[in-house]
């Protein structure tokens, strides 16, 4: 039982939410040129953020063959050096990851190596707080996208401004002022009435739409409950709009991010003026056995990625779309006596679209130099990767959105 | 809206301690009232449930327990049927806590195994409960405890145990993980047999646990941890969570853990304590947390008397966000505002209109308007509205919404009040629309 007690900041959602009627329709061609909101890339330029979740080791995604202490680590998972899908020639990809590796030689790729943050936690559940929130300290209880999505013309304007593709709403699209749908699959996402009287529809919506919009408190679950759920069914023609509207002519493979990245797909062609989609998908704690999950979350993680590229490029939209992904950490060096590995601390990250600056940022960290916990010493703050996204894609301000200025990798 | 009447002090109890009451279950322990009617929730294996237990088994021999819907129905069964509510509150409970998915585990009679060892444990002694726990095979393959080596130990049972089972973080180092993973080497598992301690996968040397040296093993590792107060306080904070709401004060806190780490971890013993103390009783409380699926879907049922629909109810808690023995992680379901998202809000209005709209032989979700009303009997209405604002929210409606409700009722009805209940095609409209709309209320999500 997870009860989050980030959630401090309820009052002021339901503030924030209470004098704006939301219009569901306003789009972020709302926003100034120049303004909040807007990079050299223009103002509707969309990043999708990849959560993996379980913790992903990054040791055997991209690959340090020709670092030493690697196939010493990893007697009987380390991946052969005629496997590896060479970048460098002490750097390479997964043999599943065959097309991404086509994608990077195209310079779409780019990976930042040894992404991390100070004193890293092993705890799945903290860890993943902290990317969620930017916060190593556990300082910040707002998620790190939050206040983009508040100041740039999310709260209470364009009901669509960000989605959380994902059962539950991730926790970095909450806080003050935020309201943003968490759309699990196109199919369910609709307001069923008794069918037998068609007539009576309307007349329950309008009951429903006017319950919702009364007020339950400034501070209470129940005020919670009536704003989604009015939001819900402010969004919910719109959404099915989406879903009549497109059919998409690439083929995904049948893996669960490739669901959600077409639901992404489907909803990016309804141009509902979405900058932030964010989806996630999990089985990566590989304590045990973890070649053969390994290369099926890899290959499906590869294949899903460019299946989705594909069709956001016949939508015509490869040059706004811009994807970054992430994990709470990655794994231990050192592979343990169960074929398997442990909780771990720095990985790489992989920012990808046709505007990237490819190739690879950050030193590959030692792995033989390591910390107390035998672990890997991280090269990039994470917060650096946040920073450069949120700066050069999508035209916020670094400080208010993370608290502080990271260094601008350059990447987009 | 505060607790004010027996009436709605028995729906909260049973909502709390159970999953809502049907309309001739709330008259039941309105009779005993609310003092006795705790002892009779917590004290349930003085209620007889031999019936439930008869269709059990029946189930286990008609339905296919090697695959997950047919536990997944039978555990609702249970939860819908049992007339012990807070028996399988308490296994929810523990389900959430030792989460363990069969995503991984990949077995489901050993989830249903896993499922009988957190009943047959629920409100007893917590130590046994850890050391039954840490003995079973869906939990030893769920956190790698099966290959946990001597000479290369596997760390994610012993970081899991301290960090989410007993003590939480920021207790303990990653010293005493890497110890404590030690201690519980060789405790592997055979299918057919259940629990194996392996001798030559033990590592014997000394180890280092939370200050204190010796040649440890996994039980010696949860005596350790139940030495520490901080453990007593992390169990008592987590169920006064479940079951009152999420601030309880630091006095509260310290005096219920107090109590249950002096009565040896008595976990019936904290129940009890919890559901008595005035926090339970208080406006805090009242309509304060939000209903999880099975808590909303099988409120649901209950309060329409039905009976035996289990077949589809798994895949209404799934879409809502709990996939029965299938939670995300192994911290458990994320509570409270976790369950409030657009998806699962529309889930939600789509679950009460999918009782409230089926119809004919067909309709095993579906409620009878003729018959709900004949429950109380009203005729005008205004009766039949306030009999269901009644069974479903315990009346604490806004008068606006009351008027609102009404209007919907009686828009374009020219008869007289007294007529309504003979119009049978309005009444069949109105009144499962109505109904819908009460369960699409925001203080119907609220336990």
């Amino acid at each position: 039982m997870v009860t989050r007690r980030r959630f401090l900041w309820q009052s002021g959602l339901l503030m924030a939410a209470a004098g704006a009627a939301p219009s569901f329709l306003s789009r972020a061609s709302n926003v100034l040129a120049a303004g909040p909101g807007s990079s050299r890339y223009g103002d509707d330029t969309t990043l999708v953020v990849v959560q993996m979740s379980g913790g992903n080791d990054g040791i055997n995604m991209v690959v340090p063959y020709g670092l030493d202490g690697y196939h010493q680590a990893r007697p009987n998972i380390g991946i052969a050096d005629g496997a590896v899908l060479p970048l460098t020639d002490s750097i390479g990809l997964h043999p599943q990851m065959g097309k991404l590796r086509d994608l990077y030689q195209d310079g779409r790729v780019a990976i930042v190596q040894g992404a991390g943050y100070p004193n890293p936690i092993l705890s799945h559940f903290q860890s993943m707080d902290v990317w969620q929130h930017a916060s190593p300290d556990g300082s910040r209880h707002e998620g790190w996208l939050a206040d983009y999505v508040a100041t740039t013309g999310g709260a209470g304007q364009n009901l669509m401004y960000a989605a959380s593709v994902t059962d539950s709403l991730n926790p970095a699209l909450q806080g003050p002022g935020v309201m943003v749908p968490s759309i699990a699959s196109l199919q369910t996402y609709q307001f069923r009435a008794d069918q037998r009287y068609p007539n009576d529809r309307e007349p329950v919506l309008a009951v429903a739409n006017w319950m919702y919009s009364q007020n339950y408190g400034a501070n209470t679950l129940e005020g919670l409950v009536a704003r989604t759920a009015g939001a819900a069914l402010s969004s919910v023609a719109e959404v099915q709009n989406a879903a009549a509207a497109y059919a998409s002519p690439v083929q995904y493979p049948n893996f669960p991010l490739a669901n959600n990245l077409k639901t992404v797909a489907e909803l990016m062609a309804a141009n509902m003026g979405t900058r932030i989609y964010y989806v996630a998908f999990g089985g990566f704690d590989t304590h045990s056995a973890q070649t053969n999950t390994h290369n099926r979350l890899l290959g499906g993680f590869s294949d899903s990625i460019d299946a989705f590229m594909r069709d956001v490029a016949q939508q015509g939209k490869a040059d706004k779309v811009l994807v970054m992904t992430f994990s709470e950490f990655g794994r231990r060096v050192q592979e343990n006596a169960s074929q398997g590995t442990d909780h771990g601390t720095a990985a790489p990250m992989f920012v990808i679209g046709s505007q990237v600056k490819g190739g690879l940022y950050g030193d590959y960290p030692s792995l033989v130099d390591l910390d107390g916990n035998r672990n890997l010493k991280y090269a990039v703050d994470f917060r650096s990767v946040y920073g450069t996204v949120l700066e050069g894609w999508l035209g916020a301000d670094q400080q208010a959105s993370l608290g502080a200025r990271y260094e601008n990798l350059g990447l987009v | 809206m505060a607790v004010g009447t027996d009436q709605r002090r028995i729906a909260h109890l049973l909502r709390r301690a159970g999953f809502g009451g049907s309309p001739g279950g709330v008259a039941d322990y309105l009779r005993v009232g609310f003092d006795a009617a705790v002892d009779r929730l917590v004290d349930y294996d003085r209620v007889p449930n031999d019936d439930v237990e008869a269709q059990v088994a029946a189930m286990e021999g008609q339905l296919d327990i090697t695959k997950l819907p047919p536990i997944q129905q039978i555990w609702l069964y249970r939860m819908l049927a049992t007339a012990r509510p807070l028996e399988e509150k308490m296994t929810l409970f523990w389900h959430d806590h030792f989460a363990t998915a069969n995503t991984k585990v990949g077995r489901p009679p050993a989830m249903y195994e896993q499922n009988k060892l957190l009943r047959a444990n629920a409100m007893g002694d917590f130590g046994t409960l850890l050391k039954s726990i840490s003995r079973d095979p869906a939990m030893l393959r769920w956190l790698d405890n099966n290959v946990n080596r001597k000479g290369s130990p596997n760390e994610n049972y012993a970081r899991e145990l301290m960090e989410l089972f007993t003590m939480g973080p920021g207790n303990y180092s990653e010293d005493d993980v890497r110890e404590g993973a030690r201690a519980f080497t060789g405790w592997f598992f055979n299918r057919e047999t259940g629990f194996v301690f392996n001798r030559n996968q033990h590592d014997t040397e000394m180890k280092t646990f939370l200050g204190r040296t010796g040649p440890w093993d996994g039980d010696d590792v949860i005596d350790a941890i139940l030495d520490q107060p901080v453990t007593a306080r992390f169990i008592a904070e987590k169920l006064f969570n479940y079951f009152v709401h999420d601030h309880p004060s630091p006095t509260t806190l310290n005096r219920l853990a107090d109590a249950f780490r002096g009565s040896g971890y008595n976990i019936r013993e904290l129940v009890r304590a919890i559901l008595k103390s005035p926090d339970f009783l208080s406006d805090d409380a009242y309509h304060t947390l939000v209903k999880s699926p099975p808590e909303l879907v099988v409120g649901m049922m209950k309060a329409f008397d039905i009976t035996d629909y289990v077949q589809g109810a798994p895949g209404l808690l799934r879409r809502m966000g709990m996939d029965l023995f299938n939670p995300p992680n192994v911290a458990g379901w994320n509570w409270g505002a976790g369950w409030i998202s657009s998806a699962s809000m529309l889930e939600r209005l789509n679950a009460s209109n999918q009782l409230t709209s089926q119809r004919g032989d067909n309709a095993k979700l579906g409620m009878d308007p003729a018959t709900a009303i004949a429950k109380f009997g009203a005729r005008t209405p205004q009766q039949i509205l306030d009999g269901l604002v009644d069974l479903l929210v315990d009346g604490d409606v806004q008068p606006a919404a009351r008027t609102q409700l009404l209007a919907y009722m009686t828009n374009g009805y020219t008869g007289s009040p007294d007529a309504f209940s003979g119009d049978r095609q309005r009444v069949d409209r109105t009144v499962r629309g109505v109904a819908h709309l009460i369960m699409s209320m925001p203080a119907y999500q609220m336990a």
